[in-house]
């Protein structure tokens, strides 16, 4: 199996590199386009078209553009990545890890497949969130090549994170579509504000698992999408300027999942990432955390993802 | 990171007890904490990111090029001459400078002047000689070039006689080298020389000339200011002189002036303009005529001057008065109630300066149209006085220099023709004999003919029309003339093609080296002149001197080495520059001692570069140095510049001031007296009693000056004897006579109105038809009537006219290789309306074929504009590289093809030529359009 | 001292691009990057009018709002210059901007922008002054030798004003009364009838 996950590992490395080798050649600054290219006809043709494109109507989204980034955007980054790991601090210290036995049955709960794109999915979104903040915060880092060089990696990550986002939205759809009981589970709030091993309502996969799903696959093809257009400028300046806001938006809301993700995942339960790595989850933990997850011993055994 | 193994499932969902490893929260605490303690730490590190912008530390070097030399000169490309201070810095030219002292740009450019510094630069510069061998282009030595060029002329010389070459000269160079071109054409042997001029101002020269003696611009750019009112027929001053703009719209905003622009297109000049009059392409004469009869009709004439100073005044009226508003609405497209509402405007705020350009020249009947813009002027009585005048602006930056040196096929420098007299006049002045002159033709008789113009030499060549030469030509040198500008383009390509020897010489290769495909063609390197130094004479007759700023680039040499190689080779180098050994500032005294007609002898070259020395002393508003040393003088000492003391005529025809302060009455060109051939009356052509300059003897009319030294005139005593004279008496050696509106020499006396030869309104040219055929226009038969055919419209059914854009200038051979002229005009178009465009199927930006009458096809892209209506389509002529839409930038010598190639939009200019000089007329023609 | 400021004055501009091929040459400008441009309106119609237009230096500018990483600056005579070395081409400014100011050429990796180019008001950048650095990064710097802008010194018309606010104010103040608007649009001279 390790040989296999290796494979893979060095399969994605060799895509990335070619692809990345391929690209870069592409854009030789040497070989610059044919002067034809730039402009059609005369230079007042050109931009007059281009006043339009270029100025765009400012009082529209330039201006709030601006308001935004200037101001509001790096102060509610700021807010998310203190407040709510210190609310978590708080829950851990307050209420604690929910641990389940360990050495007792286990349960396969997540097949190779799953892991695999998981781990890759992880590694590139990890990585979106760092470059993303770093960029945010350049100005206190020191700017220049460390933060040019977050942009290049923000640009790789995304490139690789869209893969894993599609398989997982290829593999995982139907155990993540809402049910009545989510709503229970809401309520409930996963059952994380009690130390009680009570059952919780979920399925193979909890409410909160679902919206952060979601959220990474849909909300990260948004992600992937206005992060395109702000790369490749490859818009008129209103449609930029409005996919700047709504990246740098969506993105705080991601970070915000994605540190709770975090959270669950490392620290409010003893030994789930163990079981992201091997795939199995103690029987007690599925028998109250997921407690209206039907598997079964033998059939589990066979699926494949 | 401790490692961990990822379980393999053993089938039954347990876990083989073994090795598991889970993240110690513990661990993970510490590491948390950590991580956050590194953040903190880089946080404040790096807080001195923002700067605070105060001035940096004055330490280090104070100026960018220490020892840096700033060297004057005057950008080449168009005829305003702006002021360049180039910084040169070991002997690189590093940077352009502002020249905010220049009395006539005050350091404006526009997109061309402000990257003058390319034409050094361009990598697309021809670097060596290079010879076409068989089929390659191959670098060659200078000497191996001018042996073997010399040695096919003599050869051709022998075989078929001095007339099988034609010099196209140019418009670019120095006057001093049009001078040298003019004369090598004499000293070899025959008048088939020529330049731009033709094409562009030719009409103008013989039309305005032959009114009242001088065919220049009569004021000056400064002057405009004072106008009152503007009007611009077939003139686009923002696209082809914009630093001229700054003059015409200080008149606008001082005076409020009107500004009327005559034009098929509502161009930039337009756009600046307070009244946009379009007028059908060639009916100039008829709108200006119309003019003229509503202010005789309203009594706006300013009868003083006209019974003054105006002869054939009666004449012209009576053939005036049928361009009634209504007829000249049916024949032009103005709305007749706009012609006297214009005639309104220029009567009631005077003076009016008039200017024209291509619009008004390039017609078969240009130089009755330039005629009829005189007539307006001195109808109005706009003339001798600032702020009005026919202020015409010339094309290139010399062809004002180059026209006055005589680089004409119908000339001698100085306009003094081809008569034994002129021939004996310029002998002297070379000090040769008058004989061996005679010898060097083919038949004396030769010496005397005028030669094959630049407008159609290749006709000379192909020989498929009649011509009236012993001997085809056989051999082209093409110095410093793009071959673009030529109406009528693929059979200049034809003709290069025929030739046994074709010589360019250029700083860019140009796309005669790109069409020609055979073996014979030589590109000779010339350096720019920027490279090189000698006077240039602007559109305002300023005559300014340019210092060389750098050497010539690679393996160029300079038009004065290059001629002197070739001459040298050809064997008659001790008489062509017998009394030249200073370069170039000797040819200037030589060529001044012999063009007394125009009075260039009075602008030495110490005298020109004090000018340049002390461009803050001149005022801007009259041009005349306050204090300093020129104290006294006029900028550039414009001609005529009489003696060595005189301070230059900066208005020509002013009879307010005295000769010797720069006025000058109209020139006695014609005789005395004459009786017209129209009615039989019988006028004197001299000034009337009581007019003349302050300060002259004769207080009137007088003749012009003749056998102060006996036997010779104030044209051609060379003694100047003679000018001084006169000017001691307070007169004008060239005489005080009328400004004539009858000129006898013309096939139109007076002029009027003929449909173009390739016209859109049949039931005009029944009406107006064109001349009848002309034998023996310059060698070779030119047909007028017989070219005009009423149907011709209904296969082409769209009138064609040309024009120039700003950003690139004449054939572009050096503008499409400046690559920032070529991002902002990269593309060859043609300008259509979109209502035509919609109604033939086409969009914005898709090409089309354009089809002439002699069968010339284009493929170019679009350009929707409502600048032209849906009659009418406009191409620019500049482009080149591209011939029936395949690019020729594959036969460019490698590394000197330019950044921009297209069609060339003469390809589909139309057959037509001036009936007295053989301009072509590109500005009117008839086309077709398809979709491609 | 007072702040720098540029202004077209529309009724003068002819559209001949002197002023973008004045910076371009002076500054050594790669081609597709305009650090000035014309733009005209109503093309080929009456009323058509140029205008030149390039970073206009603002005293608020929105560029250094939105700027991340701190890369643009303003100097005390109201100059906004970037430096370079810090800028990552993320291009934020360009959105901000409501004149389209800030250029990017072509960066390296997978069609990245470089580094943000715009006018400098010949100012050059946040090097020595005359350093062959300053010269590579961002061009001329004629503001430390005294001189003014290449652009609107070469303007064709004057039509490009550069320079200290009051003055380029004073300057266009007075071509418009000239012009004759307000009172001077019926002066003397057409009260009494005059020409």
């Amino acid at each position: 199996m390790q040989r296999v996950f290796y494979c893979l590992l060095l399969l994605t490395g060799f895509f990335t590199a070619g692809f990345a080798a391929f690209v870069y050649a592409r854009e030789d600054p040497a070989a610059a386009g044919p002067i034809a290219d730039l402009l059609t006809v005369s230079s007042a043709d050109y931009y007059q078209a281009l006043i339009a494109e270029v100025a765009g109507n400012w009082q529209n989204y330039g201006q709030l553009f601006t308001t935004l980034q200037g101001q509001w955007f790096w102060k509610a980054s700021l807010l998310t990545i203190t407040v709510v790991p210190g609310l978590f601090l708080l829950h851990y210290l307050v209420i604690g890890a929910k641990h389940f036995d360990q050495g007792g049955e286990q349960v396969l709960f997540f097949p190779l497949l799953t892991r695999v794109v998981h781990f890759f999915g992880a590694l590139s979104f990890s990585l979106l969130v760092l470059t993303g903040l770093m960029i945010v915060f350049g100005k206190y880092i020191g700017g220049g090549t460390l933060i040019r060089s977050a942009r290049y990696v923000h640009l790789l990550s995304a490139m690789v994170f869209v893969v894993p986002a599609c398989m997982m939205l290829v593999i995982w759809p139907k155990d993540m579509l809402p049910r009545r009981h989510d709503i229970a589970w809401l309520v409930l709030l996963g059952g994380y504000l009690s130390r009680r091993k009570k059952p919780v309502p979920a399925g193979k996969f909890n409410a909160g698992q679902k919206m952060y799903f979601w959220s990474v696959t849909l909300g990260g093809a948004v992600m992937a999408f206005t992060g395109y257009v702000i790369w490749g400028m490859g818009a008129d300046v209103e449609s930029v300027r409005l996919a700047a806001i709504m990246h740098n938006t969506l993105g705080m809301g991601l970070l915000a999942f994605y540190l709770t993700h975090l959270y669950m995942a490392v620290f409010a339960i003893a030994g789930s990432l163990q079981s992201m790595k091997s795939g199995y989850k103690p029987k007690e933990e599925v028998d109250i955390l997921h407690s209206r997850y039907k598997y079964q011993q033998g059939q589990e055994a066979k699926r494949r993802f | 990171m401790a490692r961990s193994k990822i379980m393999i499932s053993a089938g039954d969902g347990t876990v083989a007890a073994g090795q598991r490893v889970t993240l110690n929260p513990k661990v993970a605490r510490r590491s948390f904490l950590k991580l956050a303690a590194a953040t903190a730490a880089l946080t404040g590190a790096a807080m001195t990111s923002r700067m605070t912008g105060t001035a940096k530390a004055a330490s280090g070097p104070k100026e960018p090029y220490a020892g840096s030399e700033k060297i004057k000169t005057i950008c080449t490309y168009c005829s305003v001459g702006c002021g360049i201070i180039a910084e040169v810095h070991n002997g690189v030219w590093v940077r352009q400078e502002i020249a905010a002292d220049h009395p006539v740009s005050f350091g404006a450019h526009c997109c061309k002047g402000a990257g003058a510094i390319d034409m050094v630069t361009s990598s697309k510069r021809l670097k060596h000689p290079m010879k076409k061998v068989a089929g390659r282009w191959t670098p060659i030595s200078w000497d191996q070039a001018i042996k073997e060029i010399g040695d096919t002329l003599v050869a051709i010389r022998e075989k078929d006689g001095p007339d099988a070459l034609h010099l196209n000269g140019s418009a670019k160079v120095s006057t001093e080298m049009a001078y040298l071109q003019r004369k090598f054409a004499a000293f070899w042997g025959s008048n088939n020389v020529d330049h731009q001029a033709r094409s562009c101002h030719s009409t103008t020269v013989a039309g305005v000339a032959n009114t009242w003696g001088y065919g220049a611009m009569t004021n000056s750019l400064n002057d405009m200011r004072h106008a009152r009112s503007m009007i611009f027929i077939g003139s686009n001053p923002p696209e082809a002189h914009p630093v001229s703009m700054q003059h015409i719209l200080h008149a606008k905003e001082k005076n409020n002036a009107p500004i009327i622009v005559v034009d098929p297109r509502r161009t930039k000049m337009a756009a600046k303009g307070t009244e946009y009059v379009r007028i059908r392409p060639g009916t100039d004469a008829a709108f200006v005529l119309g003019l003229i009869n509503v202010i005789i009709a309203n009594g706006w004439e300013d009868k003083e001057f006209i019974r003054t100073r105006v002869s054939g005044y009666g004449e012209m009226v009576a053939a005036a008065k049928d361009y009634t508003p209504e007829e000249v609405e049916n024949i032009t497209g103005i709305p007749a109630e706009q012609t006297l509402r214009v005639a309104g405007l220029l009567a009631r705020n005077r003076p009016t300066s008039l200017t024209w350009c291509m619009g008004s020249t390039q017609h078969s009947i240009g130089s009755s149209i330039t005629r009829s813009f005189c007539i307006l002027q001195l109808v109005l009585g706009n003339m001798g006085k600032s702020g009005g005048g026919t202020n015409i602006l010339r094309g290139h930056d010399n062809v004002q220099g180059a026209t006055d040196m005589g680089v004409l096929a119908d000339s001698l420098p100085a306009y003094y023709g081809l008569a034994d007299g002129a021939w004996k006049h310029w002998c002297r002045v070379w000090d040769v004999d008058y004989d061996w002159m005679v010898s060097r033709f083919h038949e004396k008789e030769w010496m005397n003919k005028k030669g094959f113009s630049l407008a159609r030499w290749y006709e000379g060549v192909l020989q498929e029309e009649k011509c009236h030469q012993y001997t085809p030509i056989k051999a082209l040198i093409q110095w410093g003339c793009g071959s673009n500008s030529n109406s009528q383009y693929d059979r200049v390509v034809r003709a290069y093609n025929k030739l046994d020897l074709l010589v360019v010489v250029d700083p860019f290769p140009t796309m005669i080296a790109a069409t020609c495909d055979t073996d014979n063609i030589y590109l000779l390197p010339s350096a720019s002149q920027y490279e090189t130094s000698g006077s240039v004479t602007s559109t305002s007759r300023q005559l300014q001197w340019r210092c060389r700023v750098v050497d010539p680039v690679h393996n160029s040499r300079d038009d004065y080495q290059i001629m002197e190689l070739l001459v040298k080779k050809l064997g008659f180098a001790d008489m062509f520059y017998k009394n030249i050994k200073q370069v170039p500032e000797d040819i200037t005294r030589e060529l001044g001692s012999g063009a007394l007609s125009i009075g260039y002898n009075g602008q030495t070259p110490e005298r020109i570069k004090k000018h340049m020395e002390n461009w803050n002393t001149f005022d801007i508003d009259d041009l005349q140095a306050k204090g300093g040393v020129c104290d006294g003088e006029y900028y550039g000492l414009p001609w005529p510049c009489w003696t060595e003391e005189h301070p230059g005529t900066p208005i020509l025809y002013d009879v307010s001031k005295t000769v010797a302060e720069g006025g000058l009455p109209f020139r006695n060109r014609f005789g005395n007296e004459k009786t017209y051939d129209a009615s039989g009356r019988t006028e004197n052509q001299l000034a009337a009693e009581g007019v003349c300059n302050p300060g002259s003897e004769v207080r009137g009319g007088y003749a012009e000056f003749k056998d102060v030294e006996p036997g010779t005139n104030w044209e051609t005593d060379l003694s100047q004897k003679t000018i001084k004279a006169a000017i001691a008496r307070g007169m004008a050696p060239s005489g005080n006579a009328r400004a004539r509106c009858v000129v006898w020499e013309f096939p139109d006396q007076v002029p009027i109105h003929r449909e173009p030869l390739h016209s859109p309104r049949p039931d005009l040219i029944l009406k107006y038809p064109t001349y009848v055929d002309k034998e023996n226009h310059f060698r070779v038969d030119t047909r007028f009537l017989s070219e005009q055919i009423p149907d011709l419209v209904k296969d082409f059914p769209y009138v064609l006219t040309t024009g120039r854009m700003v950003e690139h200038m004449g054939a572009g051979a050096e503008t499409r290789s400046n690559q920032y002229l070529v991002e902002l005009q990269p593309d060859m178009y043609v300008e259509i309306n979109p209502r035509l465009g919609n109604d033939i199927g086409v969009r914005n930006g898709e090409m089309v074929w354009i089809e002439s009458p002699e069968g010339g096809r284009i493929k170019v892209k679009t350009f929707f504009t409502e600048r032209v209506d849906e009659k009418t389509l406009f191409l620019p002529y500049h482009f080149a590289g591209v011939l029936l839409g395949e690019s020729l930038v594959e036969n460019y010598p490698e590394g000197t093809a330019p950044l921009a190639v297209g069609e060339p939009g003469n390809v589909v200019t139309n057959y037509g030529y001036d009936i007295v000089t053989q301009m072509q007329s590109t500005k009117d023609g008839l086309c077709k359009i398809a979709k491609a | 001292m007072a702040r720098v400021k540029f202004l077209c004055d529309v009724e003068r501009c002819i559209d001949c691009s002197g002023c973008v091929v004045a910076c371009k040459e002076g500054h050594h400008v790669p081609v597709g990057v305009n650090r000035r441009r014309v733009i005209t309106l109503d093309q080929g119609k009456s009323g058509e009018k140029s205008i030149s237009v390039s970073c206009m230096h603002c005293a608020d500018a929105p560029c250094i709002a939105v700027c991340p990483v701190d890369a643009i600056y303003q100097r005390d005579d109201g100059i906004v210059l970037v430096n370079k070395k810090t800028c990552i081409g993320c291009g934020y400014c360009f959105m901000a901007c409501p004149f389209g100011a800030p250029q990017f050429p072509k960066g390296n990796i997978f069609g990245a922008r470089g580094a943000m180019d715009k006018c400098t008001f010949c100012a050059g950048g946040p090097e020595e002054n005359f350093s062959t650095e300053e010269k590579r990064l961002y061009g001329q710097n004629r503001i430390a030798e005294g001189k003014v802008p290449l652009c609107a010194g070469m303007c064709a018309t004057k039509a490009l004003l550069a320079g200290d606010a009051d003055v380029v104010a004073d300057v266009y103040r007075e071509r418009v009364f000239q012009r004759g608007s307000g009172v001077n649009a019926w002066g003397w001279s057409k009260a009494y009838g005059k020409e």
